[in-house]
C-alpha cells in the first residue's frame, strides 16, 4: 500500500474530565473515502477537528501528506488551508454574498487578486449548482444551499482532503439529497473525504473505508459493507441496531 | 440685564471642585522675567467686572483697568476665559500669567500665588426678598438658608454663620434665582455685583451695610517679582493719572450694562461641540478596540491591564478625568518638556479615555455574541486569527453594536458640555454665557436643549442609515437552520 495521505497516531484529547479520545490511530489514503460512524459523543468529531487542528490534540501526531502538522513550528493556517472543513451548521458568513462567502478565503489566505478569487468563486457556485444564487445573501438561501455554499467556500482553497461533520444533521429531510448529490460529485472527482455522517446508505454506497468508533477509540474497521452487514463487535451490532 | 456680580471675594477653592484643582495644580513655576506681551486668565461671567460684550469678546471694569495697567508698565494683555475655581490652579500651571478675576487678597490665596496692592474695595452684602422684614444683619440668618457662589468670601462668610443652611451655586445668578424661589432666605455677596443685581431686579433689596472689608487683587505666580513690580507701578500711574476713577465711573457707577447677546451668540457653539465630539468619539472608537481585544486576549499581561483600565476609568467621574488631565499629571508631565496641553487635546484625551472603557466594554459584548461557529469556519479556511478576526468576527461584531454604540455616541455628545470646566467655548458654556445675563435662565437654556436635541436627532439619522447599510441582506446574524 502506498504511503497514506493521512497518518494519525495515538491521538487523545480530553475537555477537562472527559477523555474525548483515547488514543486513536487512522491512516487514510489519497482518494479515500472514510466514514467515521459511532453514538453520539463517542469522539469521532473531536477526531475530525484533530485532522484540521481545530482541536490540539494532548497526545499523538498528525501527518498530512509525510509532514507533522502537530509538529511544534508546524504552520497551522498552511495546513488548514488545504484542509477543507463543512459543518454540521453551515457557519456561512452572515455579512457576506454567497459568493464573497467563497471568495474570501482564497483572497486573504492565499493572496489572488480580488478577480481572480472571485472568478474563481463562481467556479466554485457552479460546480455545487449555485452559480445563479451568487449574489445572495446567506440567510436568504436554504439550508441546503446554505450547505453546498459552505462545500465550495471550502473547495475554493483547492483542499487535499476534505472533512464534513455531519453535514446534513441540521437539515430538513427533503433538502438532505441535494447536499448528498453534491458529495457524490465531490467523491467521484477523486477528492480524498472523511465523512462524520449518520446517513447509512450515502455511507455505504459512496465510503471506501468505514470506522466504527465508541467511547473516544476505533472500535471496528472495514469496508461498509462488512461494518454494516457482518459487525465483528458487540457494540457495533449494538449501535447498528438502534440506527438502521 | 446685566449678570450678577458677587465679589469674587472668592476663596481658595474648597469644595469639591476647588479642592481637586488645587491637588490636581501641584506647586506652579516660575516664569522668570515679565514677557513683553501677557496672557491674563478671567471669569468672563461677573458683571461690571468681567463679561463678555456682544461679540464673545472678554470686557468689564477688570479688564480694561488691567489694559490700562499694562500699558502703562509697556506690556499688552491678552486675556483668556477660564472658571473662578481653575483661576489659580490655571496661573500656577503657567497657562497665563496674571489673573485678575474681582478676586480678593485672602491670606490663604496669598500661600500659593501673589497679589498686587489692592485695586478695589468691596464687602460682603447680604440680600433678601422684598417684603422679608425678619433679616436686618448676620446675625438674624442663624437657621436660615443662605444661598451662595461657590468657593466666594460670602460662602465662607455664609459657613461662618451658626446653623444656617448654606447652598452652594457653580455663579452667582441661580443663587439669586434660588432666593427668588422662596428656597432661600438669603443671598450673601459682594457688594457691587449685589447692588447691581438688585436695581435691576424686582423683589430683591440689600440689607444693611457691607459687612466685611475686602480688596481686589491681581494674581501673579508667586516669584514672579519683575511681573508684580510692574504691575503694581502700572496700577499707581492708573490710579493717579484718573484713569481709575474714569473706569469705576463708567463700569460701576455708570454700571454699563452687560450688553445682551443674541442668539447668534451660541452658533460657534455647536461647531466647538460638534469638534470635540468627533475628536473624543475618534479617539474612544480606536482605543476601545484595543481594550476589547485586550481584555479579550489570552494573554494575562494584555488582559489584567486591559480589565483594570476599564474597571478604574469607568470609576471614575468624567469630570475628575477633565481636570486630572488639564491640570494635572498629564499637563505637567507635559510641562516637564516644554509643551503647554490646549483645551482641544487635553479634553479630547479625558471624553476619549473615558468613552473607550464604556465603548470597549460594547465592543466586547458584540465580539462575544458572534457565534463562535464563525471564527472556526474562517480558521478552518486557513485565515490567521487576526485575518479571521478582520473578516468575519469584527464586521459582525460591529452591526451587532451599533444600536448600543448610538447610545454611546449621544451620551458624548451631551458629556462634552463637561468642557467647559475647561473653558472651552462649547454649546453649553456659551448658553451659560447668555443665561449669565439676568432671568434669561430658562430661556437659554431651553433653547440650547433644543440645539443638542436637533443633533441628536441627525446622530440618529445617520446611525439609522449605518444600521441599513452594513445590516445587508441578512436580517438574521446567524443563520442556523431553517
Amino acid at each position: 500500500m502506498a504511503e497514506p495521505l493521512i497518518r494519525i497516531r495515538g491521538v487523545a484529547r480530553r475537555f477537562g474530565p472527559v477523555e474525548a479520545l483515547r488514543g486513536v490511530s487512522l491512516e487514510v489514503a489519497a482518494g479515500e473515502k472514510r466514514v467515521l460512524i459511532g453514538p453520539s459523543g463517542c469522539g469521532k468529531s473531536t477526531l475530525l477537528r484533530c485532522v484540521n487542528l481545530l482541536e490540539v490534540p494532548d497526545e499523538g501526531s498528525v501527518e498530512v501528506d509525510g509532514v507533522e502538522v502537530t509538529a511544534r513550528g508546524a504552520d497551522l493556517d498552511l495546513h488548514r488551508s488545504r484542509t477543507g472543513m463543512v459543518f454540521q451548521r453551515f457557519h456561512l458568513f452572515p455579512h457576506m454574498t454567497a459568493l464573497e462567502n467563497v471568495a474570501l478565503a482564497p483572497r486573504v489566505a492565499r493572496g489572488l487578486p480580488e478577480g481572480e478569487a472571485r472568478e474563481r468563486a463562481r467556479a466554485m457556485l457552479d460546480r455545487v449548482g449555485l452559480a445563479d444564487r451568487a449574489g445572495e445573501w446567506p440567510a436568504r438561501l436554504s439550508g441546503g444551499q446554505q450547505q453546498r455554499v459552505a462545500i465550495a467556500r471550502a473547495l475554493a482553497m483547492e483542499p487535499k482532503v476534505m472533512l464534513f461533520d455531519e453535514v446534513t444533521s441540521a437539515l430538513d429531510p427533503e433538502l438532505v439529497h441535494e447536499v448528498l448529490a453534491v458529495m457524490r460529485d465531490l467523491a467521484a472527482s477523486g477528492m480524498t473525504m472523511i465523512v462524520v455522517t449518520h446517513e447509512m446508505r450515502f455511507a455505504r454506497e459512496v465510503g471506501t473505508r468505514m470506522s466504527f468508533m465508541d467511547a473516544g477509540r476505533i472500535v471496528e474497521e472495514g469496508s461498509p459493507a462488512e461494518v454494516l452487514d457482518a459487525p465483528r463487535e458487540e457494540r457495533t451490532r449494538a449501535f447498528l441496531s438502534r440506527v438502521l | 440685564m446685566a449678570p450678577l456680580p458677587s465679589s469674587r471675594a472668592r476663596i481658595p477653592p474648597s469644595p469639591l471642585l476647588g479642592a481637586l484643582l488645587l491637588v490636581a495644580a501641584g506647586c506652579g513655576g516660575d516664569a522668570g522675567r515679565a514677557p513683553h506681551r501677557i496672557r491674563v486668565g478671567t471669569e468672563a461671567a461677573y458683571p461690571p467686572f468681567e463679561m463678555k460684550d456682544a461679540e464673545g469678546g472678554i470686557t468689564g471694569f477688570d479688564v480694561e483697568l488691567v489694559r490700562a495697567v499694562a500699558l502703562e508698565a509697556g506690556l499688552t494683555a491678552e486675556f483668556v476665559d477660564q472658571p473662578f475655581d481653575g483661576l489659580i490652579p490655571g496661573l500656577q500651571q503657567g497657562k497665563y500669567d496674571a489673573a485678575v478675576s474681582a478676586m480678593t487678597i485672602t491670606a490663604e490665596r496669598a500661600q500659593v500665588v501673589d497679589f498686587t496692592d489692592g485695586y478695589y474695595d468691596a464687602g460682603q452684602v447680604i440680600a433678601v426678598r422684598e417684603g422679608e422684614t425678619g433679616i436686618r444683619g448676620l446675625e438674624d440668618l442663624r437657621g436660615r438658608t443662605i444661598a451662595v457662589q461657590g468657593n466666594t468670601t460670602g460662602h465662607r462668610a455664609a459657613e461662618r454663620v451658626e446653623g444656617a443652611t448654606v447652598k452652594s451655586f457653580e455663579s452667582i445668578d441661580p443663587a439669586f434665582l434660588e432666593l427668588q424661589a422662596g428656597r432661600a432666605d438669603a443671598v450673601i455677596n459682594d457688594d457691587p455685583t449685589t447692588f447691581l443685581y438688585a436695581k435691576e431686579h424686582r423683589g430683591i433689596r440689600i440689607v444693611g451695610k457691607p459687612f466685611t472689608e475686602e480688596q481686589y487683587g491681581i494674581a501673579v505666580r508667586k516669584g514672579n517679582g519683575d511681573l508684580l513690580r510692574r504691575l503694581n507701578e502700572g496700577l499707581r500711574r492708573v490710579r493717579s493719572s484718573g484713569a481709575w476713577d474714569r473706569l469705576r465711573a463708567r463700569w460701576i457707577e455708570g454700571r454699563e450694562a452687560a450688553p445682551r447677546k443674541a442668539w447668534g451668540y451660541l452658533l460657534p457653539g455647536i461647531g466647538y461641540t460638534l469638534l470635540l465630539w468627533a475628536g473624543s468619539l475618534a479617539v474612544a472608537l480606536v482605543a476601545g478596540l484595543f481594550v476589547a481585544l485586550g481584555r479579550r486576549s489570552p494573554r494575562a499581561w494584555l488582559r489584567l491591564p486591559a480589565s483594570a483600565y476599564v474597571e478604574v476609568v469607568r470609576g471614575v467621574p468624567l469630570l475628575v478625568l477633565i481636570i486630572w488631565i488639564y491640570f494635572g499629571v498629564v499637563s505637567e508631565a507635559l510641562r516637564g518638556i516644554g509643551i503647554t496641553l490646549d483645551w482641544f487635546p487635553a479634553s479630547v484625551l479625558a471624553f476619549g479615555i473615558c468613552y473607550s472603557a464604556f465603548i470597549g466594554e460594547t465592543y466586547r459584548a458584540g465580539i462575544q455574541a458572534v457565534d463562535p461557529g464563525q471564527e472556526e469556519a474562517a480558521r478552518a479556511l486557513g485565515l490567521t486569527h487576526r485575518q479571521a478576526l478582520r473578516w468575519v468576527v469584527l464586521p459582525q461584531a460591529v452591526r451587532n453594536v451599533l444600536p448600543a454604540l448610538g447610545n454611546e455616541a449621544i451620551s458624548l455628545l451631551k458629556d462634552t458640555s463637561l468642557a467647559m470646566v475647561i473653558a472651552v467655548p462649547e454649546l453649553m458654556h456659551r448658553g451659560k454665557d447668555m443665561a449669565g445675563e439676568g432671568f434669561r435662565t430658562m430661556e437659554v437654556y431651553s433653547v440650547v436643549a433644543a440645539l443638542y436635541l436637533a443633533m441628536t436627532l441627525g446622530l440618529t439619522r445617520v446611525q439609522r442609515f449605518l444600521e441599513r447599510r452594513t445590516g445587508g441582506g441578512a436580517a438574521h446574524p446567524d443563520p442556523r437552520r431553517r
